[in-house]
C-alpha cells in the first residue's frame, strides 16, 4: 500500500443506509415552481444542492429534475407528504418519479470518504474539486450512480439503482476496508 | 539455526539510514539462513553477509551481482515462492522468507550450464535463427531441449490470487522523483497554490539526497535535505514512497503503481523530475561480483550501512567517481586506486585529485581498466580479485584517424575486491519519450538531452541536463512554477521568476568509456549477455537500423529494457555505420517503464449484478440462480442434482394448480403526458390510440432496420399514461431509443425507466383467481369483470398494486406488479394464500418451458440481430395503418422481398432417442444447413419434445419433416416434424377464462 507521508487526524469512514427514508423524484416544466411553492430552494443549477433548514437535500439533476432526500430529524415525514400528493400523469407537466423504490440511498461521511470513493470513482470529489453542494451523476463501482455532497462538506449522498444494492454495498465496504470501517 | 551465516559487521550510524537495527530478520537464500534488519532489501541483506553472487546470466550462465542496487540491473533477479524474477535490490526481506536463484542447473554456485561461456564463440547473436532447422525435421528433436533451457523462474501454479486494485488520483501538478529536482519543484508548484502529488519510487523522500555526495566537504547533500522535510509538512503536497509511475499517457494520464495498488492519476501539468541513469563502462569481465556503479556503493553504504567489500578500484569518466572515492574512504574502504579515463591535464578534475592525493590514493589520469580478473570470494563464489589498468590511448592517431577504444599493449594489475565504475549518465528518457519528446545527442557534452515535448510536461534535474547541485534546485524551483501556473490556467511566465543563473558545469559523460579485448565478454547488454562483437556482427550482417539490430540482437528487450545499455549502444552502432550518435538514435521505450503485473492492470473486477426485491425469499427456497444480463434469476428451485425434474414439476404446477414466478426484472417504462398515445404510435409498431384505459395490448418494437429489437405489453392507466412491460435484458435498450428518438420529436411526454422500483410477480395456474382472491383484493376478479388483457389498479394483500391479466405461460394468471419495497411482503402473502392450492415457486426455466408450450418468442433468444416480422409469424403485430413508426419503411421493403429463413415449431416423436440441444442446425435432404434450434425442451402437458427452429421457407410447412443434426443420434440425424404454433391449448381456452 502507498505511505501517505502527508500528516493528517483521520477518523475511519462510516457508511449509513439511508434507504428506509423518503425520497422523491421531480421532473417537468413545473417541477421547480412546485417544490418552491413546498417551501424548498431549488438549486440554481443542474447538477447543484440546496439544503433545507429541516435537513431535506434538493439534487438537480437537469434543467427539470429534482431529487428530494429526505431528513433524518423527521425521518422523512416531510418528504412523505408530498410523496402522497402525486399529480395525475400530465397534471401541470409534472411528473413524479419513484425514488424510494428506484434508488438505494448510502451516506459515506468521514475525513477519508474522499480516498474511499478515489477507488470506486473517476471524477476527483476532493474538497477543492467537488463543492459540497456538487452533484456528480457518474459511474460508481462501474454502475451509475448519483453522487452529491451534503451541503455541509462533511459526507457524500450515493443513490443507486435499488436492484444494485446489495453489490453496491459489498463493493462499498471492500474499498473502505483498508480505512477502517464503522 | 546451526547454518545461520553470521552477518558481517555494519558501518556504525549514520550509515545505514534505511535500516532499523533493533530489528533483525531472519530469511533463507539457497536454502542457508541469514539476518539482516528491517528495512533491508534482500540484496543489501544478502551483501552484509558477503554473498554477492545472486543470479545467473541468461544466456552464458555467468555470475551475476548486483550492479545498480536500484532495481535497474538484472543480474538480482530472485525466485521466490510465489513468484519468479523479482528483484533482489527492490524486494525488502521479510520474516522467514525463502529465497532461491533461478536460472541455474544444479545449485547457483555451481551451475552446470556454466559450461555455455565457453563455448559463446559457437552461439553468436541470432544464431537460433540460423540453427536447428537444418537438416529437415531437426527442430522437433532440438524443440525440448531449448524449451527446457528457455525461461528464468518457475511459476507456481498452485499460486492463489493475490488483491489488487485501483485508485484514481487527482492533482494539480505531479512531481515525478522526489530528489533535490523533484522536491525544489514540489515545493515551489505548491507554495504557488498548486495541488501537489509527489511520487517518489524509493521508501522515503530524497533521491539521491539520501545517499550521494555532491561535494568534496561533504557538506551539501544534508543542508539540502532539509527540502524533504518541508515536502512533507506542506499541505499543498500529497507524496506516495514506494511508487512508481510506469509510463506517461495522454493529457498526464499517469499509471502510478503503490504496492498492489494501481493509481490512475490525472494531473493537469507534470514535471519530470526522474533523474539520470548512471552508465557502466564496457570492458572484458565488466560483468563480475563485485563490480558494480559507484553510485550502488553509496546506496549500499549509505542507505544500508554495508561496505561493499574492503579494497575498491575506482574507475570514473567524471568527476562523481572522486566523490565517491571519499566517500569510501569515510566507511573505511581502501582505495586502491582511482582510474580517471580523462586526460591528466582535465582542469575539472584537479580540485578532486588535489582531495585524493592529500589521503594518499593513487590516480591513474588518461586510464581504463581493461580486464577485470575473476578469483574467488569467500564463499568460493566468482568474485571481482583484481584489475588490469591500460592508459588509454589518444583520441585520434596522427593522420587524424578515430582511436575510439584504444589502450596500450600492457598495464598495470591491481588486486582488489572491490571495481565502482561510472562512465557518465543518460537521462531518464522512457517516460519524457512516451510524451513525444525526441532525443539528441550532443558529441561535445557526450549527452542525450531531450526536446519537443508536450507543453503540459517540464523537465527537471538531471533529466534535463543539470547535474550541480545548485543547478538541480534552480532548475526545480523554475520547473514547478511554471508547471504551477500552467495548472492555474494563467498565462505563461505570469508567476515565473527571473530566469536563474545556472553555473556552468563540468562534463558529466566520457565520450568513449567502451574498450574491446580481443577475447571479448566486454558485456554491453547484461540482461541478454550481448558483447561488444554482437553489436559490430549485427551492423555487419546488414543491420543498421536501431530497431532491426535491437530485434536481431534482443538488445534492450531484456527486463530491464536497455537502462545501461541503450547508450553504449548506439555509439558502437553509430561508429559502425559511420553516422553520428544523433542519427542513431535509440530503441523505441514502450510502456511499461518496470515490469509490471497483469493482476495490477486486471485490479478489483467490478461487475455490477442485480437483485430483485425478492432474492432473499428465492434463496431461503432453494433458488438456482442464472443471470439474464445483469440480473440473478432463479432458474429453478431444489437440488441441482434434479434439475430436470424440478423444472417439470414447476411447469406441472402452474398446468395443474398454480405457480408463482418473480417476473421484477422484466423492464418497466411510465410514458406519460399529452402525447403518450402518439409517442407510443412511433416508437411501437402495433397501434395504441383506441387502447381503452384499463386495458393492455402486445407491444413490437423493431429499429430503424425493420429488425425486431424488443417486446413487451403496453397497458393504458390514463388517458396520458402508459406502463409498458420490456424484456429483462432489453429494457435498457428500450429507454435509449425512446429518448433518443423524442430528443428529435420533441413530443410532449416523460419518459422514465422504472424496472427497479416495482417488484412484480406473475401468479399463474387453473388456481390463480382463488389464491389472489384468498390473498385479498379490492378487485372484481371474475372473467367479465376483469378480463384477459385487462389492467386494474388496486389493492393486493393491502399492498397497492397494479394487476395484468396477462398470459405468457398460457394459463389463467396475474401479473401484480408493487413498490419494490413491498415486494417481499406481496410474495408471502401470495405463497399463504395459496398454500392450501398447493402453490408452488417456479423459476426461469419451467417458465421459458411453458411459453414455449405457447409458441411465444423470446426476443434476442428466438430471435437475433437481422430477424424483421414476418420471418418469426409477426405480421399480426404491425399497424400498417399507421402513418409512421419506427422501421415502418424497412418492413415493407423486407416485406417484398423472398422470405431467406422462417421459424416454426417442431415436435420430436415421442420415442425420440435423444432430446437435441439449443443451437443444433436444421439441415435440408441434401444435407446444407438452413437454420439451428433457438428453444426446445420436453413438455410435460405434451409428452414430447418440442421446440422453435429456424429453417427454410420451404420446410416451414406443418407437417414437414425436419432434420436435425445430431452425432449421436443413429445416422447423425434426428428427425422432427414442422407443427403449427402454439403446441398447447390453440383456442386460448385456459388463459382466457
Amino acid at each position: 500500500m502507498a505511505t501517505v507521508l502527508q500528516k493528517t487526524t483521520h477518523s475511519a469512514p462510516k457508511l449509513e443506509a439511508m434507504t428506509h427514508l423518503p425520497r422523491l423524484g421531480l421532473r417537468g416544466r413545473t417541477a421547480a415552481e412546485y417544490l418552491s411553492n413546498a417551501g424548498f430552494i431549488p438549486p440554481n443549477a443542474p447538477n447543484r444542492l440546496t439544503r433545507a433548514p429541516s435537513g431535506e437535500l434538493l439534487l438537480r439533476l437537469s434543467n427539470s429534475e429534482y431529487v428530494l432526500l429526505g431528513a433524518k430529524e423527521d425521518e422523512g415525514m416531510r418528504v412523505s407528504a408530498l410523496e402522497a400528493e402525486a399529480p395525475k400523469a400530465g397534471e401541470n407537466s409534472l411528473y413524479f418519479l419513484p425514488r424510494r423504490d428506484s434508488h438505494a440511498w448510502f451516506c459515506l461521511s468521514g475525513e477519508r470518504r474522499v480516498e474511499v470513493m478515489s477507488k470506486l470513482c473517476g471524477v476527483d470529489l476532493s474538497p477543492k474539486a467537488f463543492a459540497h453542494d456538487a452533484i456528480a451523476q457518474t459511474s460508481v463501482a462501474s454502475a451509475s450512480a448519483i453522487v452529491a455532497g451534503d451541503g455541509q462538506g462533511e459526507a457524500f449522498h450515493l443513490l443507486v439503482d435499488s436492484a444494485l444494492a446489495e453489490y453496491f454495498q459489498e463493493a462499498l465496504v471492500d474499498a473502505m476496508a483498508e480505512f477502517g470501517t464503522r | 539455526m546451526s547454518d545461520d551465516i553470521p552477518a558481517v559487521s555494519r558501518l556504525p550510524k549514520p550509515w545505514g539510514q534505511r535500516i532499523d537495527r533493533t530489528r533483525p530478520v531472519r530469511f533463507s537464500f539457497e536454502g542457508k539462513h541469514y539476518t539482516g534488519f528491517t528495512g533491508d532489501t534482500l540484496a543489501s541483506a544478502l551483501m552484509a553477509n558477503g554473498r554477492h553472487l545472486m543470479s545467473r546470466s541468461f544466456k552464458y550462465h555467468r555470475a551475476r551481482g548486483p550492479m545498480t542496487l536500484a532495481g535497474h540491473d538484472v543480474n538480482t533477479m530472485v525466485q521466490l515462492p510465489e513468484e519468479a524474477n523479482v528483484l533482489a535490490d527492490l524486494t525488502p526481506i521479510a520474516e522467514g522468507l525463502s529465497v532461491m536463484g533461478q536460472n541455474y542447473s544444479g545449485s547457483l554456485d555451481h551451475d552446470r550450464d556454466a559450461i555455455l561461456g565457453h563455448f559463446s564463440r559457437f552461439m553468436p547473436v541470432g544464431f537460433y535463427y540460423r540453427a536447428f532447422f537444418k537438416p529437415a525435421g531437426m527442430w522437433k528433436y532440438w524443440e525440448p531441449f531449448i524449451r527446457k533451457k528457455a525461461g528464468l523462474g518457475q511459476l507456481d501454479v498452485s499460486f492463489k490470487p493475490t488483491y489488487h486494485d485501483k485508485a484514481y488520483l487527482f492533482a494539480d501538478v505531479a512531481v515525478i522523483g522526489s530528489g533535490p529536482a523533484g522536491l525544489s519543484s514540489a515545493l515551489a508548484a505548491a507554495e504557488a497554490g498548486a495541488r501537489v502529488l509527489l511520487i517518489e519510487q524509493e521508501p522515503e523522500l530524497g533521491g539521491s539526497l539520501n545517499w550521494a555526495r555532491f561535494d568534496i566537504e561533504g557538506k551539501k547533500a544534508s543542508e539540502t535535505r532539509a527540502l524533504i522535510e518541508r515536502a512533507k509538512h506542506h499541505p499543498n503536497i500529497r507524496a506516495l514512497t514506494h511508487a512508481v509511475c510506469n509510463a506517461w499517457f495522454a493529457d498526464n494520464y499517469l499509471p502510478v503503481i503503490s504496492g498492489n495498488r494501481l493509481y490512475k492519476v490525472r494531473a493537469k501539468t507534470c514535471v519530470m523530475a526522474a533523474g539520470a541513469f548512471e552508465q557502466p563502462v564496457i570492458f572484458r569481465n565488466n560483468d563480475l561480483p563485485g563490480i558494480m556503479l559507484a553510485s550502488a556503493a553509496q546506496r549500499l553504504m549509505r542507505l544500508y550501512g554495508v561496505k561493499p567489500g574492503k579494497r575498491a578500484v575506482i574507475l570514473t569518466g567524471h568527476n562523481g567517481g572522486y566523490l565517491a572515492a571519499l566517500d569510501m574512504l569515510e566507511a573505511g574502504m581502501e582505495i586502491a586506486a582511482v582510474a580517471d579515463m580523462r586526460s591528466d591535464d582535465c582542469k575539472q578534475a584537479a580540485p578532486f585529485r588535489k582531495a585524493l592525493e592529500a589521503k594518499n590514493v593513487r590516480i591513474y589520469s588518461g586510464t581504463t581498466v581493461f580486464e577485470a580478473i575473476s578469483g574467488k570470494n569467500r564463499d568460493g563464489n566468482p568474485h571481482v580479485s583484481g584489475v588490469e589498468l591500460r592508459r588509454i590511448l589518444l583520441e585520434t592517431n596522427s593522420s587524424g584517424a578515430a582511436r575510439r577504444g584504444e589502450v596500450e599493449t600492457s598495464g598495470n594489475f591491481i588486486e582488489c575486491d572491490t571495481l565502482l565504475m561510472s562512465s557518465g549518465y543518460m537521462p531518464v528518457w522512457q517516460l519524457p519519450c512516451q510524451a513525444g519528446g525526441k532525443l539528441a545527442y550532443d558529441e561535445s557534452s557526450a549527452r542525450f538531452s531531450i526536446d519537443g515535448l508536450p507543453d503540459i510536461l517540464t523537465l527537471a534535474g538531471s533529466v534535463n541536463g543539470y547535474f550541480s547541485l545548485d543547478n538541480v534546485l534552480q532548475d526545480g524551483e523554475q520547473s514547478g512554477r511554471r508547471a504551477a501556473a500552467k495548472a492555474s490556467g494563467k498565462p505563461a511566465g505570469a508567476e515565473l521568476p527571473a530566469t536563474p543563473k545556472f553555473e556552468a558545469e563540468a562534463p558529466v559523460n566520457y565520450p568513449w568509456p567502451i574498450f574491446p579485448h580481443p577475447k571479448g565478454k566486454e558485456f554491453v547488454d547484461l540482461d541478454e549477455d550481448l558483447q561488444i562483437r554482437d553489436i559490430i556482427n549485427t551492423v555487419r550482417l546488414g543491420y543498421r537500423d536501431i530497431q532491426l539490430i535491437k530485434r536481431f540482437t534482443t538488445l534492450g528487450m531484456g527486463p530491464l529494457q536497455g537502462r545501461q545499455s541503450a547508450l553504449p549502444a548506439a555509439r558502437l552502432v553509430a561508429e559502425a555505420t559511420s553516422r553520428s550518435i544523433s542519427e542513431t538514435g535509440i530503441t523505441t521505450a514502450r510502456p511499461p517503464f518496470m515490469p509490471e503485473k497483469l493482476a495490477l492492470i486486471a485490479g478489483r473486477g467490478f461487475s455490477p449484478v442485480r437483485n430483485s426485491a425478492l432474492w432473499r425469499h428465492h434463496e431461503k427456497a432453494g433458488a438456482q440462480w442464472l443471470m439474464a444480463g445483469t440480473w440473478r434469476r432463479p432458474a429453478y428451485y431444489g437440488d441441482p442434482a434434479q434439475r430436470e425434474a424440478h423444472i417439470q414439476e414447476e411447469a406441472r404446477a402452474v398446468r395443474e394448480r398454480v405457480g408463482l414466478i418473480d417476473v421484477s426484472t422484466l423492464g418497466g417504462l411510465e410514458i406519460r403526458g399529452p402525447d403518450a398515445v402518439e409517442f407510443l404510435e412511433r416508437m411501437y409498431t402495433f397501434g395504441f390510440a383506441k387502447l381503452p384505459v384499463g386495458r393492455s395490448r402486445y407491444a413490437l418494437m423493431t429499429a430503424e432496420d425493420g429488425v425486431i429489437m424488443d417486446d413487451g405489453v403496453c397497458c393504458r392507466l390514463g388517458e396520458q399514461h402508459f406502463y409498458v412491460t420490456a424484456t429483462t435484458s432489453g429494457v435498457d435498450r428500450v429507454w435509449r431509443a425512446m429518448t433518443k428518438w423524442n430528443a428529435q420529436w420533441r413530443l410532449d411526454v416523460d419518459i422514465a425507466n422504472v424496472t427497479s422500483a416495482w417488484a412484480a410477480v406473475n401468479l399463474a395456474g387453473p388456481k390463480s383467481r382463488e389464491v389472489l382472491a384468498r390473498a385479498g383484493v379490492n378487485i372484481e376478479l371474475s372473467g367479465s369483470s376483469f378480463p384477459y388483457l385487462g389492467v386494474q389498479t388496486g389493492i393486493v394483500a393491502g399492498i397497492p398494486a397494479r394487476l395484468m391479466r396477462v398470459g405468457f405461460v398460457g394459463e389463467l394468471g396475474y401479473e401484480i406488479h408493487v413498490p419494490s419495497r413491498y415486494g417481499e411482503a406481496l410474495w408471502d402473502a401470495l405463497m399463504k394464500a395459496g398454500a392450501e392450492f398447493g402453490i408452488r415457486p417456479f423459476g426461469v426455466e419451467a417458465q421459458r418451458l411453458l411459453r414455449l408450450e405457447k409458441g411465444h418468442v423470446i426476443v434476442s433468444q428466438d430471435t437475433d440481430g437481422m430477424t424483421h416480422p414476418a420471418e418469426v409469424g409477426m405480421e399480426w403485430a404491425i399497424g400498417r395503418k399507421k402513418p409512421f413508426f419506427v422501421g415502418k419503411r424497412s418492413i415493407s421493403i423486407l416485406e417484398a422481398q423472398p422470405l431467406q429463413r422462417k421459424l416454426v415449431g417442431f415436435t420430436l416423436p415421442k420415442n425420440a432417442p435423444q432430446k437435441p440441444l439449443e443451437g443444433q442446425l436444421i439441415l435440408d435432404e441434401a444435407g446444407n444447413i438452413t437454420g439451428a434450434i433457438t428453444s426446445v425442451g420436453h413438455s410435460v402437458a405434451l409428452g414430447q419434445t418440442i421446440g422453435l427452429a429456424w429453417c427454410a421457407p420451404s420446410q416451414s410447412k406443418a407437417g414437414t419433416t425436419l432434420p436435425i443434426r445430431c452425432e449421436n443420434a443413429p445416422g447423425g440425424r434426428l428427425l422432427a416434424t414442422v407443427v403449427a404454433l402454439p403446441f398447447y391449448d390453440p383456442k386460448n381456452l385456459r388463459q382466457e377464462v
